[in-house]
């Protein structure tokens, strides 16, 4: 997706997301959750949220870390009730 | 009409990526809402890593990323089509079935804890009065706006009490809590 820049040698990733598809509560929510292993950055980049990952630790797996930020925003968008059935 | 390209080549919303072990999915949102989506995605995110990108206006991607290398994407993504369909129409059902379940539940809510629906005096049908909150029978209650019409009678406040529950009780007077008399001098 073009939405997602995993950059391994950086220990960094940076990804684009609309607004109407992640809220900013939703994302802020996943942000303080992961704080402990990502210094993370929220910035506006036009119409979209532009969000920076950075890792603490360099032993850990950026390209891992960044998708499951991605699940639990997800997960958290669905629990405030965005798209319920 | 079905276009030529679509009749030989079947229909192809979903690109599979091997080398990545991911698939992309194209949706339009007009044929699967948001919600719709949502719901089909969060069924997979045990076994995926799921990012969605797009215009919530024109098209919706959903990228599914196996959590499992061994995971088979095909059949990963033949499901995914699979529950936006089972989600689809459970989004019509509720639609169609909106005011039926608002009915019941109205009624639900509107109907007496006893569940008398019938006057055991008379047996005709009771009614309900919005503005006093209560139930009533329209032939033995005669003017129902009347407040009297749905007091209490006398005889309703008399209840069997075998056990002696209601009576009230109090400690036998022991000898010596008596207040002393007045000694006349």
């Amino acid at each position: 997706m073009k939405n997602l820049k995993i950059k391994k040698s950086d220990n960094k990733a940076e990804i684009t997301l609309n607004p109407l598809l992640y809220p900013l509560p939703s994302l802020e929510k996943t942000a303080s959750v992961f704080e402990k292993f990502l210094d993370i950055e929220i910035t506006k980049a036009g119409r979209d949220h532009m969000v920076i990952l950075r890792l603490k630790n360099k032993e850990d797996d950026i390209e891992k870390l960044t998708y499951e930020f991605m699940n639990y925003t997800f997960s958290e968008v669905k629990k405030e009730g965005v798209g319920n059935v | 009409m079905v276009k030529k390209d679509v009749k030989k080549q079947g229909i192809n919303n979903i690109e599979f990526n091997k080398e990545g072990n991911f698939i992309i999915a194209s949706l339009n949102p007009k044929i699967y809402p948001l919600e719709v989506i949502y719901s089909a995605v969060y069924v997979f995110l045990d076994k995926a890593y799921v990012i969605i990108d797009g215009d919530p206006d024109n098209e919706i991607f959903v990228q599914l990323k196996a959590k499992n290398s061994k995971e088979d994407m095909e059949k990963l993504g033949m499901e995914f089509n699979n529950e936006l369909v089972n989600y689809a129409v459970y989004v019509v059902q509720a639609i169609r079935n909106q005011p039926l379940r608002k009915a019941v539940i109205e009624r639900a809510l509107l109907t007496n804890t006893s569940g008398n629906e019938y006057c055991t005096d008379c047996g005709c049908k009771l009614e309900y009065c919005k503005d006093c909150d209560v139930t009533y029978c329209p032939s033995c209650s005669l003017d129902h706006e009347n407040e009297t019409a749905h007091e209490m009678k006398e005889e309703d406040y008399i209840v069997d009490d075998p056990l002696n529950i209601a009576k009230p009780w109090t400690p036998p007077k022991e000898a010596g809590d008596e207040k002393p008399k007045n000694k006349k001098k």
